[in-house]
């Protein structure tokens, strides 16, 4: 059943919960005169209570705004604080609880909508509850304002907590009351006349509903969503560094690799599984769809044919002169650049930076040396006053970058710029190419692979090549180290740091590495590549499977499988919802919009089917892509079109008493430790590379799926496939 | 401004005993003043700008209802002296903002309580001036180079010079002990060693004050008497005695004084019957200074303003003002000296962006204080914009008393009076101006496209009066500025971020209209901030009551707490029930110091003793002063035409006020007339200090003179009759303190702005 919201304006008796608000907020007030800075004239009747909805959420009284924005609350000493989010930052609109990333995909009509996400702590945070309680800053004389209503009565604590639940359901202006679509546009979803739409919120946000894998996918490949949300998450966790000793702040995590990290021997893979686990857990806390997305090394986005400082970056017209050497740098995942945005720049100006800083918006840099010449090309020297303020500004736009990160920046003693070269003639290595990963998971024992144990320490192939020299090659050497001002003792967030010029990066040096965000996808690509290879040589163990992580709680062991640890890896994952009500003869998908990157650079396609009902009688599906009008008849030999046929075995009538085969609830009652229901919804993963070749091999660019079902009694029953929905994955 | 109460808050538990109740003596410092008269007092007024309050000669209130007094002088026409009163408060959960102790009160000791029987007073004062530094100007604030000539350098042995201090000892009361009255005199302290300066010309100096305590209807009350104004030289040379320095003259003693005010609060344990004591830990200061000739006119920056802005940079006193930069809205709370030690460290911090101040209580003091110059200077025959409030004024009250209207996301849609406010702001000196006399800012200081522009380049900056060192060429300070809180203040309303009380329906009268003042003072801590705003803030060269070591932080233990030294108060460190009552206990402190190290805590004395010797000499010159402002960093120039060819076509001089609030220049005498039996009224500007020239002669006159001068007092008139509001009475069958009579307190308390 399909939900969408009314005004419940026409029938008048019941207010809407907004309403009451206003009711309560007005009664409280009575006759007071208060001026409220102008936003009340009582002479006119106008009061701030009775704004519209969007003016309410962005009232300021005071300077305070009075409902705080969405986002997550933290409690420290008792005291909520909200993680803000910096001004210039344009990952804001991802910060859990803002209304454009609710739930809502194009296909509503079939989306299994849930009440509006709860916000817990929006409302305690918000201005207007602390002022109606009392509590500071309105809590005078000890702190500085009254509190609320000024002039007026106050507010009993069940309206407060009224008001306060309201906010924490983010401020709705019509409460939920739903009514059922038409039935004409379901009908046509069952029988495949009508397609489903691809999905627009996150695929991880998708797969949390069905207790299903998160996604990890190549960095390169996030939607603007993910991104978003990752650098929302990054900036939470930045933002907690002024509490020193909260361990959910992002030096903590810094500081435990520096402190505790495996290497050089088998626990490598193992010790750093657990750790971005842990990361990747904490991670979810803040927002729970987020995944450590991986950096695809070898890809052609980072290299160019001879490997020398990738690819040259592209400059606004008013800098007329190329990138001396120096601050040429190599290339990382897109994400990671660093960037200047319209209101980054407009910040700087107010702080008296030239105007001709402009020209820079829209463009990306690998690293700072770079990005500080160009400015230096526009506004003339910076001074390490200015370079403070615009890091500090490049990381409140981006998160992710991260200014002591000089990639494939190398010099010789004179600081003549050494490339890639350079890095070959000092450390002997060369960025990672497809021939190196090839190599690398030929490999077949696990000493080779992984690493020897501690009676017999060795490195692992992996550890090696890949993993050293990557961080080798993105942590490079700084052009403009200043040895006078070189303090890089501690994380650089609180500001103290960000003036400084040290003479490397910190991906260079193992006890600072986990600093520097990029830490994580490179190391999310470590640990895919170990996956890769359990897969290809399957039950191989370490020496030593009972041996401690150190500073983490684990055994060797409890690492040995990402899918226990409830991930998976993808390179594109694009996915289709539906209504587990419906009973579907046929399905069509619309295009999955899957990007040229994946087609070109996958190795395997399948084709998910979620949480699909069991079903009283066994049934077929058959798998097609791109041929939307399939049906039973349409052929499946000499058809390219045709991906595959899955059978589902009913369980046949039900033997029982009432609800004895009703299908289980999604999450199991704490302690029940008994067997998996005989009918708990399962999923169908069906490979569908061979047909997705044949197609991409045409020159066929989208992809859709089309599903036929088959009845044994060739009814064509409508009431067999029952399911939550359709995705296509690519690895 | 008292901004903030002592936050101990506790949900109230009746019944309970409280074992988070604090006790303080308040106020945290006490302000005694000089005066000739033999036995008569009024008591320090506990409100900014108010009268002192009528006592009886042991400092109980006639009839048990306070009421202001304008008889500053005996029927003698001496001067009484302002004694210091001070209360002991109790804060506990029942009291959050604090109550007076009462006789029968269940007291809470360490492991024990019961019922308050009386109150033990310790204080201790003394007069360190003649044995310490030379007053320099700045020189010193940060520590004394090794060559800082010392007062008295004649005197070399230690013993000598130990007997440069005016050192009284100890003295205890308590209502039931063996003495509720004693003095700091000469041989009246037989259990303590005392010195006292050899016979001084003109005047010897036996005595720097008395205490008693009261009893009034169940509160205990301490009553703190200062000296009666004696100061002389011992040299007894052919010029002798002389003065030749503003601030430092050799021979000299002044009975100024300072020190610690201690108190037990003795309780009755019933569980044994036994009396026991708890130390109140929070130890008060009582300052004697010279007399407040103008006490209603309040100065430019009191006290309390300089010690406001030094608590909120140095003891996050208030992190919702001034802390770390993004953690305003985190309620932060800084309990422990490392926690402060931590946030002093702290670069980030700065003051809150986004803090409204409120009009009426931040704003409006400020803009009326340089009105009410001109009644104690002749203010407009030097000035044609007087500041004036009303409606046609540059400071009218109804215009820069509006806040912007704003619009529900905050920005402002209407600002009838930014202009005025911006005009009023970009005049006054801001930070690093100093030394600077006319506005030569090229930009303005607030960002405003859409604002009316005013030109203010070439304008005098304000205030205009003199800074903390305007003399010699180390340090120079040549003007006055305000303190950075009061300045970012300004510049909130300025740009619009402020709170109309009244607009807001906080205080129950009209927008343009200021609050009732509190007759009362409600919490302990209005009660030290509205004795502190009587006292003289800025500048210090060296200052009325106290000088620059004000505010050096290391002297507070913390806000308005001053760190005292242990040694030299009884029993501080001890509060636990001991086998016999405290009552006895003996006090045997080692004695005063010459040495300065304050990291102990201070002394008696460790605060006056900074300030000039004897005090008439400065009080007498802090007059005006011509402030050279040819070359920025240059107070004092040598002509050489060697050097500068055209130096007289350049050189220019002002003459500058230092505080005419505390040091009065002109004032309006009223000058009766009769045809036939009706009076008649005149009024007429004219020299407060008469025939008493701002020479080293007239200092030497004023050591004498200064009891003779008359109080200016507001009589509560506007100038629509041709009368001004304050004019100045010379003693108490003056015609013109008649007019004052039969008035009650509230009308005497009245603010005429």
């Amino acid at each position: 059943m399909a939900k969408i919201s009314i005004p419940s304006s026409q029938p008048q008796a019941q207010k809407s919960r907004f309403q009451r608000v206003q009711d309560i907020l007005r009664a409280a007030n009575g006759n007071s005169q208060a001026d409220y800075q102008g936003l009340n004239d009582p002479t006119t009747g106008k009061y701030w209570w009775d704004l519209g909805i969007e003016d309410f959420k962005q009232v300021k009284i005071a300077g305070l705004l009075m409902i705080a924005p969405p986002g997550n609350i933290v409690i420290v000493n008792g005291q909520q604080v909200q993680i803000t989010v910096p001004d210039v930052a344009d990952y804001d609109k991802c910060a859990p609880g803002t209304p454009s990333n609710g739930n809502a995909g194009q296909n509503s009509c079939c989306t299994p909508m849930e009440p509006p996400k709860k916000y817990p702590g929006r409302g305690a945070a918000s201005n207007l509850i602390k002022a109606l309680k009392g509590q500071p800053p309105f809590n005078a004389p000890v702190g500085h304002f009254p509190a609320f209503m000024w002039g007026g009565g106050t507010v009993i604590d069940n309206d407060i907590q009224f008001i306060s639940d309201w906010i924490d359901d983010g401020c709705p202006e019509y409460d939920d009351n739903f009514v059922p679509l038409t039935d004409l546009r379901a009908a046509r979803l069952v029988v495949g006349e009508e397609r489903h739409m691809l999905a627009t919120r996150s695929t991880n946000s998708i797969q949390k509903e069905r207790n299903g894998l998160k996604q990890r996918k190549d960095v390169e490949c996030l939607s603007e969503d993910e991104v978003c949300k990752w650098r929302y998450v990054m900036n939470e966790m930045i933002q907690l560094n002024q509490y020193t000793m909260d361990r959910r702040n992002w030096n903590y995590w810094g500081r435990l690799h520096g402190d505790e990290c495996q290497h050089g021997w088998e626990q490598f893979l193992l010790w750093h599984r657990m750790f971005l686990y842990e990361f990747e857990q904490r991670c979810q806390d803040i927002i729970p769809d987020v995944t450590i997305p991986y950096w695809n090394w070898p890809s052609e986005r980072y290299l160019s044919g001879n490997l020398i400082p990738a690819k040259d970056i592209n400059l606004p017209k008013s800098i007329k002169n190329p990138v001396p050497g120096a601050y040429r740098s190599g290339v990382v995942p897109y994400p990671y650049q660093c960037f200047l945005n319209e209101k980054g720049a407009d910040r700087l100006m107010k702080m008296g930076l030239n105007a001709s800083i402009k020209d820079l918006v829209g463009y990306r840099f690998n690293s700072d040396t770079t990005f500080f010449w160009a400015v230096e090309q526009l506004t003339g020297k910076l001074t390490s006053q200015w370079k403070k303020d615009i890091r500090k500004t490049l990381i409140d736009i981006n998160p992710l970058w991260y200014p002591f990160r000089y990639p494939a920046q190398f010099y010789d003693k004179t600081g003549n710029p050494l490339g890639e070269t350079g890095m070959q003639s000092i450390f002997h290595h060369h960025f990672p190419v497809q021939q190196d990963v090839d190599q690398i998971l030929r490999v077949e024992q696990w000493i080779n692979f992984g690493g020897g144990p501690s009676y017999d320490m060795s490195y692992g192939v992996l550890d090696m090549n890949p993993h050293n020299t990557v961080h080798i090659w993105v942590g490079g050497f700084n052009p403009n180290f200043d040895p006078n001002n070189s303090d890089t003792d501690d994380y650089p967030y609180l500001g103290n740091f960000l003036g400084t010029e040290p003479q490397m990066g910190d991906m260079l040096n193992n006890l600072v590495a986990a600093y520097d965000p990029i830490f994580w996808p490179h190391h999310s690509m470590v640990d895919r590549m170990f996956h890769k290879w359990q897969e290809l040589y399957p039950g191989q163990e370490p020496f030593e499977p009972d041996a401690a992580l150190s500073g983490l709680s684990y055994a060797a062991r409890d690492a040995a499988s990402t899918r226990a640890l409830g991930y998976e890896y993808v390179m594109g994952s694009y996915h289709f919802e539906t209504n587990k009500t419906h009973a579907f003869s046929r399905l069509n998908t619309a295009g999955s919009g899957v990007s040229g990157y994946v087609l070109d650079n996958h190795e395997r396609a399948e084709v998910h089917l979620h949480r699909v009902i069991q079903p009283i009688r066994s049934y077929g599906i058959r798998v097609f892509i791109n041929q939307p009008d399939a049906n039973v008849n349409t052929p499946i030999t000499g058809n390219d079109h045709f991906a595959a046929y899955v059978a589902n075995f009913g369980h046949g009538p039900c033997i029982g008493g009432p609800g004895h085969c009703d299908s289980p609830p999604l999450n199991r009652r704490l302690f029940d430790q008994r067997a998996m229901h005989h009918n708990t919804p399962r999923n169908f993963k069906i490979d569908v590379t061979e047909c997705v070749k044949k197609l991409t091999a045409k020159g066929e660019t989208d992809l859709k799926v089309t599903l036929v079902v088959l009845d044994p009694d060739a009814n064509s029953d409508q009431n067999l496939l029952k399911l939550e929905g359709v995705s296509l994955n690519f690895y | 401004m008292a901004k903030k109460a002592n936050s101990i808050i506790a949900s109230p538990e009746p019944g309970i005993l409280d074992p988070m109740a604090r006790y303080g003596i308040y106020p945290a410092i006490g302000i005694a003043r000089l005066g000739n008269s033999p036995d008569k007092i009024f008591l320090s007024p506990e409100q900014i700008g108010n009268l002192p309050i009528a006592c009886n000669d042991d400092g109980s209130i006639p009839g048990g209802q306070e009421q202001p007094t304008h008889d500053f002088k005996d029927s003698a026409g001496l001067i009484k002296r302002q004694a210091a009163r001070f209360k002991v408060l109790v804060y506990d959960r029942n009291n959050p903002n604090g109550k007076e102790v009462q006789k029968g009160d269940i007291i809470v000791g360490e492991g024990t309580s019961g019922k308050l029987l009386d109150i033990e007073w310790t204080v201790w004062v003394a007069n360190k001036k003649a044995s310490w530094y030379q007053f320099e100007q700045l020189a010193g604030e940060h520590g004394y180079a090794p060559d800082h000539p010392l007062r008295n350098a004649d005197v070399t042995d230690p013993n000598d010079r130990q007997n440069l201090i005016i050192d009284p000892g100890p003295q205890t009361v308590s209502m039931t002990g063996y003495q509720s009255a004693a003095k700091f005199k000469k041989g009246e302290n037989p259990s303590q060693t005392q010195n006292f300066p050899p016979p001084l010309n003109p005047n010897s100096i036996d005595t720097l004050g008395d205490i008693n305590c009261i009893e009034e209807n169940g509160n205990f009350r301490l009553i703190v008497r200062g000296g009666h104004g004696n100061s002389g030289s011992y040299k007894s040379g052919p010029q002798d005695p002389k003065i030749n320095n503003y601030a430092n003259n050799d021979g000299w003693f002044d009975d100024t004084s300072d020190g610690p005010v201690t108190a037990k609060l003795l309780f009755l344990d019933e569980t044994d019957d036994q009396i026991r004591f708890q130390v109140v830990q929070d130890a008060a200061w009582v300052i004697t200074g010279y007399p407040a000739y103008a006490p209603q006119i309040v100065g430019m920056i009191t006290l309390n303003d300089t010690l406001y802005d030094l608590y909120v940079q140095q003891f996050a006193y208030d992190t919702y003002l001034y802390g770390k930069r993004d953690q305003f809205d985190s309620n932060v709370k800084i309990n422990t000296p490392e926690q402060l030690q931590l946030w002093r460290d702290d670069i980030t911090k700065m003051f809150n962006p986004n803090y409204y101040p409120f009009f009426w209580r931040d704003i409006w003091p400020i803009l009326t204080r340089p009105y009410n110059m001109q009644w104690v200077t002749a203010f407009l025959g030097t000035s044609n914009v007087a500041h004036d409030t009303s409606d046609r004024g540059d400071f009218a009250k109804k215009k820069v008393s509006i806040p912007p209207t704003i619009g529900p996301d905050g920005k402002i849609v209407a600002d009838q009076w930014r202009g005025m406010r911006k005009f009023i702001y970009e005049a006054l000196r801001k930070p690093h101006e100093e030394n600077v006399y006319y506005n030569d800012r090229a930009d303005w200081a607030i960002d405003d496209p859409n604002g009316i522009e005013f030109a203010q380049f070439t304008k005098k900056l304000m205030p205009l009066l003199c800074g903390d060192n305007p003399l010699s060429n180390t340090n120079v300070a040549k003007f006055l500025k305000l303190t950075d809180t009061q300045l970012f203040f300004m510049k909130q309303w300025a740009s619009g971020k402020f709170i109309n009380e009244q607009m807001e329906a906080w205080e129950s009268t009209t927008a343009t209209t200021p609050p009732p003042i509190i007759a009362q003072p409600d919490t302990g801590l209005s009660l030290t901030t509205g004795v502190l705003d009587n006292l003289l803030g800025g500048s210090f060269c060296p200052g009325a009551e106290v000088s620059w070591i004000i505010r050096n932080p290391n002297i507070w233990a913390k806000p308005f707490r001053v760190k005292t030294d242990p040694l030299y108060v009884p029993n501080l460190s001890s509060r636990s029930v001991s086998d016999t009552p405290g009552i006895t206990t003996a006090f045997e402190p080692p004695p005063l110091t010459l040495s300065g190290d304050i990291s102990n805590g201070l002394q008696p004395g460790d605060i006056t003793k900074y300030s000039a010797l004897p005090w008439q000499s400065d009080f007498n010159e802090c007059a005006t002063q011509p402030i050279d402002i040819t070359y920025e960093h240059w107070n004092n120039l040598y002509p050489d035409p060697d050097i500068n060819l055209n130096f007289d076509k350049v050189q220019t001089q002002v003459e500058t006020l230092w505080w005419p609030w505390h040091r009065p220049m002109q004032v309006f005498f009223q000058i009766v007339t009769y045809e036939g039996s009706t009076p008649n009224y005149i009024y007429r500007q004219m020299d407060w200090s008469t025939g008493i020239p701002q020479t080293n002669a007239g200092d030497l006159k004023m050591v004498t003179a200064w009891n003779e001068l008359g109080f200016v007092v507001n009589n509560y008139n506007d100038l629509s009759n041709g009368v001004p509001p304050y004019v100045v009475v010379i003693d108490g069958d003056d015609p013109a303190n008649k007019q004052f009579l039969g008035r009650n307190f509230n009308d005497l308390n009245k603010k005429t702005e």
